[in-house]
């Protein structure tokens, strides 16, 4: 008997190894609320791994995504509703002729332990005026001076009214930072958030934990981790399995399958502008005006629209902004100069014989929002009659040919990207930027709207400037994605993004 | 002796020295700039250039690869630009997920190719050695990334059993990376056990038909029991050869299998600083690997001077 | 990977019946395939790279459609088609480019004495402990990725072995007592290596140039997938399965078609090489056994 026993007894035991290690295999299947709900944790999902964490010389979306209001706050906040809160700024004064600027600091440390000091703010604040990214340094055009008043207050000087400055003390542009610790910018930047990083590994994750030293009221969650996945797929996957809780930014490509996955309705979906980019094509300024007409009245948006099966997050437009910008209009025959009309089009063609000018297009190969738009552009350009011919390359050779090549070496193109209309303003012809557009008005336009002294003002300046850039046909404006995040249904209190595309942690509970 | 040493450590040092040129021009020749790529689309020529000459990319060519050259020999591979973080430092973080990924990947290849092929060298007349033989057929013609699309679609998406993709690193959780390791080793060992099984069967027939082995059987033993006592250890130095040379493409094969399971591996931060043009990071990991694998085939070659004097000759 | 289709030893004892079955269906597939290829350039159901909105994403046995279509409506099987001829055209490129180049260098390496023979193996020692994907990469970041910058590469990866198998080939017909008697008649070193070497290691050539071009379109459709072999409007089966996981993911039927038709085409030619090997190459058996 005794042998027979012993047999089922272990025959037992390995059944029972045996699905205990199925179970433990497979906790995604078992688990329904997120185990990190109760650790006071949460693991969000980026898409793109920055590389570098210096917010003073990258703006790319993937750090400005994390670092900014999360660990290194601006002077300000500006809120949904138009009101403004205090950020490292605890209060500020604003002159009638809106040309001085007096900021009070608030008593603080940085996560580090270290004082907040006026010096560090003035310091800061020269970092982003000598930034070499346009974005930073374009909120300084006006200002002449930023000088420390006292121990609490730095009075910043302004040469004419502008708009831009006081948008981007709220903005990356107003990010304050300890000047001792500049030197590890890139690794580890340090601010005056309700987060501080812990740690950043290269095309693996952040890890933030709360900062004690936080001058505000300590965030619910104590642990947030950010996984960098690239593929996408993946990242959905993740998320359907219960291994992470949130992808707060998901990029169009994704959408068609978050959709088919039924995703949209096991998790709580959220859509919002900020972090939305429009997408556009660029055609060459060289080209004669007329040619770029008939070249932009292939673009059937719809369709783009359609091929990423996804209309309830991107709109067709023909104006370059974001549907959270005063500017904005959505596509209509008001606002688009130059619609869809293919045999429009191929009549131009004949009539003038553009198939007999041969044109480049440059494309950029490995990103996926990027060469879809330009699978449809390309083929329905070249059935339109126009001699095109795709030049595929990659990111590295894309910044030297077009971004930084001058002239660019391409006739039209097509890009995403973040939806500041300054960016195309040009002093002269030969200051003109990689999308060669330059128009004399539509600078002036955009500086009258900078000096503007009321909101209904500059919109209308705005509006002006828009209109312009529409007709030139050089920046073609196609559809407005908007952001698109995925949370789990029990992780709540998701804020759209106040500075610039920053995805606050700090309003997040369980 | 002495000499053959000499002769084989000299070419080994001379080996290194022109892969180093060759890797050199090759990634400067690409165009590009770091410094370009690190500041955007909006950002001026003088900031680019400021940052390339801070760089020390101005310089002429010549002094820049002796710079390296000479840093590298005293052990420092370099900093990155954009992160200024070492070069030791990253290859040795991918490392912890990349040695794992090749090692056990080539133990599962091996575990299945010396069994199988050794069962179908010496029963290919029967029906389960035909099978092997056709098995190990299909799994070469099968690309090794559709084989991993193939496997996480079943275990991942239709089982939910293992993560389709993504990383999760070893001092965050032991079991998440394991989990995150399973699938990418299955798909890669199976691949690599496809085609070593053929190369197994082709070095026991090799063996099975040499006279020591005949002799052996006519003692009375079954080809089994003549290979294991006097085959196996004849067959093992051409196997333990192809092994070798299969470590460069085994390499070239985890670029893939990173990708397709988004793993952030050493290849996939090749792949990814080759498009930054972050040079000296290229640079300095290639040679690692180039060093690397050029120093097993030295110690290849150093086995075989030991046990095959005739090699000494040649 | 690539030394995957390489096994140079031949297989021996191999049964008649499954020589033939072997050759016969690797000259099956490997005909099917070319005969697509050649196909695709009178005649595609659809254009391949033309979008068609309204006919987003059907399943397979759409009428007009029958393999279905893609994200952006462009027909499957035209894409599968045009594949095949970028398949044929790259492997094949790839794998003839090296074997002249491995030819001309390991029958050097192996008639012009020590020094050549040094030089020659040595530097194909170097070239292939440099791992043939980075040298792929490093290639399309400086040439841009396309068609013939992955035919470079391929060249690249498979010289070197094709020159250490042409070479060991030649030296083992160099070592035959007629070559010694053409010596002694006289004849010149280049006469006797093409008149004599050549046509005796004809066999080996044809045999891995049908291996290696089944390893070059493998290895093809890796880079592709990664992104940095071949873009629109040239189409590669890798390509479409790295768009089909971008953007509809890997439960879609979109992501099984260029997975088959890879396994069958590379299937076919591995057949066809085996048997092909069995068929021209008894030497190789003699001598190994």
């Amino acid at each position: 008997m005794i042998p027979s026993n012993n047999k089922s007894f272990r025959l037992a035991i390995a059944m029972l190894t045996a699905s205990a290690a199925i179970l433990a295999a497979v906790p995604g299947m078992v688990l329904a609320a997120s185990p990190r709900a109760d650790e006071d944790k949460m693991i969000l999902v980026a898409r793109q791994d920055p590389g570098t964490l210096d917010y003073t010389t990258s703006n790319l979306t993937a750090l400005r995504l994390w670092i900014p209001a999360n660990v290194v706050e601006p002077l300000v906040y500006f809120n949904k509703d138009g009101s403004v809160s205090p950020g490292v700024a605890e209060s500020w004064t604003i002159s009638d002729d809106r040309l001085t600027y007096v900021f009070t600091i608030r008593d603080a440390k940085f996560s580090n332990g270290e004082p907040l000091t006026v010096e560090d703010v003035v310091y800061s604040l020269n970092t982003m005026k000598e930034s070499p990214v346009s974005q930073n340094s374009a909120a300084y055009q006006a200002v002449s001076s930023i000088e420390k008043t006292d121990d609490k207050t730095v009075t910043v000087t302004l040469s004419r009214p502008s708009q831009n400055f006081w948008s981007g003390m709220g903005s990356t542009a107003g990010l304050i930072q300890p000047e001792a610790s500049a030197e590890t910018i890139a690794t580890n930047p340090i601010g005056t958030g309700p987060y501080k990083l812990v740690s950043y590994t290269s095309n693996s994750s952040f890890e933030f934990t709360v900062n004690e030293n936080y001058w505000g009221e300590a965030p619910p969650i104590k642990d947030v981790s950010v996984r960098i996945i690239t593929d996408g797929t993946a990242g959905l996957n993740a998320l359907e399995a219960g291994e992470v809780d949130s992808l707060p930014v998901i990029t169009i490509d994704l959408w068609e399958q978050l959709m088919a996955r039924g995703l949209d309705k096991k998790f709580s979906m959220v859509t919002y502008p900020q972090i939305g980019e429009p997408t556009y094509a660029v055609i060459n300024q060289k080209l004669d005006p007329e040619l770029r007409k008939a070249l932009a009245m292939t673009i059937d948006r719809q369709a783009y629209n359609d091929a990423f099966g996804a209309s309830w997050g991107a709109e067709n437009t023909c104006t370059f902004a974001l549907p959270n910008q005063p500017w904005y209009s959505a596509e209509s025959p008001e606002s688009c100069p130059y619609p869809y009309d293919i045999e429009g089009a191929m009549a131009l063609v004949t009539e003038n014989d553009y198939a007999s000018i041969p044109l480049e297009y440059a494309s950029l190969s490995d990103v996926p929002d990027l060469s879809l738009p330009a699978d449809i552009m390309v083929p329905t350009m070249q059935a339109a009659g126009f001699n095109l011919t795709r030049n595929a390359i990659d990111l590295a050779r894309y910044s030297t040919l077009i971004f930084q090549g001058r002239p660019p070496q391409f006739d039209v193109t097509v890009m995403s990207g973040d939806a500041d209309p300054t960016q195309w303003s040009c002093a002269d012809e030969a200051s003109a930027g990689w999308s060669t557009y330059c128009s004399a008005e539509y600078t002036q336009a955009l500086a009258d709207a900078d000096e503007a002294l009321t909101d209904e003002d500059y919109l209308a300046l705005m509006q002006k400037a828009a209109q312009i850039l529409r007709d030139d046909a050089v920046i073609v404006p196609i559809i407005a994605k908007k952001g698109v995040g995925l949370f789990d249904p029990d992780l709540k209190g998701f804020v759209e993004p106040r500075v610039a595309v920053a995805l606050e942690f700090a309003p997040l509970h369980w | 002796m002495p000499v053959y040493i000499a002769r084989k450590l000299a070419f080994f040092l001379l080996a290194v020295f022109a892969a180093s040129i060759a890797i050199f021009l090759l990634i400067r020749g690409a165009g590009g700039n770091v410094a370009a790529v690190i500041l955007g689309k909006d950002a001026t020529a003088e900031a680019i250039n400021a940052l390339a000459q801070q760089y020390g990319l101005d310089r002429p060519l010549m002094v820049q690869y002796v710079d390296w050259i000479g840093k590298l020999i005293q052990g420092d591979l370099g900093r990155s630009f954009r992160t200024n973080e070492k070069v030791t430092d990253l290859v040795v973080s991918r490392l912890s997920i990349s040695i794992p990924l090749c090692v056990s990947g080539l133990l599962l290849g091996l575990l299945i190719a010396i069994p199988a092929g050794t069962y179908s060298a010496l029963h290919s007349d029967k029906p389960l050695g035909a099978l092997i033989a056709l098995l190990s057929q299909v799994g070469i013609a099968v690309p090794v990334f559709w084989a991993g699309i193939l496997l996480s679609l079943l275990f991942g998406v239709k089982l939910g059993w293992l993560p389709t993709g993504g990383w999760t690193n070893w001092d965050v959780s032991l079991w998440g990376a394991v989990r995150s390791l399973v699938l990418p080793v299955i798909s890669l060992g199976l691949i690599l056990g496809a085609s070593l099984t053929r190369y197994v069967r082709s070095a026991v027939l090799d063996v099975m038909n040499q006279d020591y082995v005949r002799t052996a059987r006519a003692t009375g033993m079954t080809r089994m029991q003549a290979l294991l006592q006097v085959g196996l250890r004849n067959a093992a130095l051409p196997i333990a050869t192809v092994v070798g040379l299969q470590i460069a493409e085994l390499i070239g094969g985890t670029v893939i299998i990173e990708t397709v399971f988004s793993l952030p591996g050493l290849s996939r931060m090749i792949l990814a600083n080759v498009s930054a043009r972050e040079v000296i990071v290229v640079q300095s990991t290639v040679m690692l690997i180039i060093i690397f694998v050029m120093f097993i085939n030295l110690i290849v070659d150093l086995l075989y001077g030991v046990l095959d004097p005739r090699v000494r000759l040649t | 990977m690539t030394v995957a289709a390489l096994s140079t030893k031949p297989v021996r004892r191999r049964p008649r019946w499954r020589t033939n079955t072997t050759l016969t269906l690797g000259i099956a597939l490997t005909v099917g395939f070319v005969a697509i290829a050649l196909v695709s350039m009178l005649y595609l159901p659809h254009n391949p790279n033309v979008p068609r909105i309204q006919d987003r994403l059907l399943p397979a046995g759409s009428p007009n459609y029958l393999l279905g279509t893609d994200v952006l409506g462009r027909d499957i099987l035209s894409q599968l088609m045009v594949g095949a001829r970028t398949s044929l055209m790259v492997g094949a490129g790839g794998a003839l480019i090296s074997l002249l180049i491995g030819t001309v260098a390991g029958l050097s390496a192996a008639a012009f004495g020590r020094w050549a023979d040094e030089g020659i193996s040595r530097g194909a020692d170097i070239m292939l402990s440099i791992p043939g994907m980075v040298t792929a990469l490093v290639l399309a970041a400086t040439i841009g990725s396309g068609a013939l910058t992955t035919i470079l590469a391929l060249t690249a990866f498979f010289t070197p072995s094709f020159t250490r198998v042409i070479r060991s080939a030649a030296l083992s017909v160099l070592q035959e007592d007629f070559i010694t008697a053409a010596r002694l008649y006289g004849r010149p070193t280049w006469f006797i290596l093409v008149r004599h070497v050549l046509p005796n290691i004809a066999g080996v050539m044809i045999v891995q140039f049908t291996l290696y071009f089944a390893a070059g379109i493998l290895t093809e459709a890796g880079l592709s997938y990664l992104g940095v072999g071949v873009n629109r409007p040239s189409i590669s089966w890798g390509m479409m399965l790295n768009e089909a996981q971008q953007q509809v993911g890997i439960s879609s039927p979109l992501a099984m078609w260029p997975g088959l038709a890879i396994v069958i085409v590379v299937l076919g030619l591995n057949l066809l090489g085996d048997g092909l090997r069995d068929v021209l190459d008894p030497k190789l058996a003699r001598r190994s056994s």
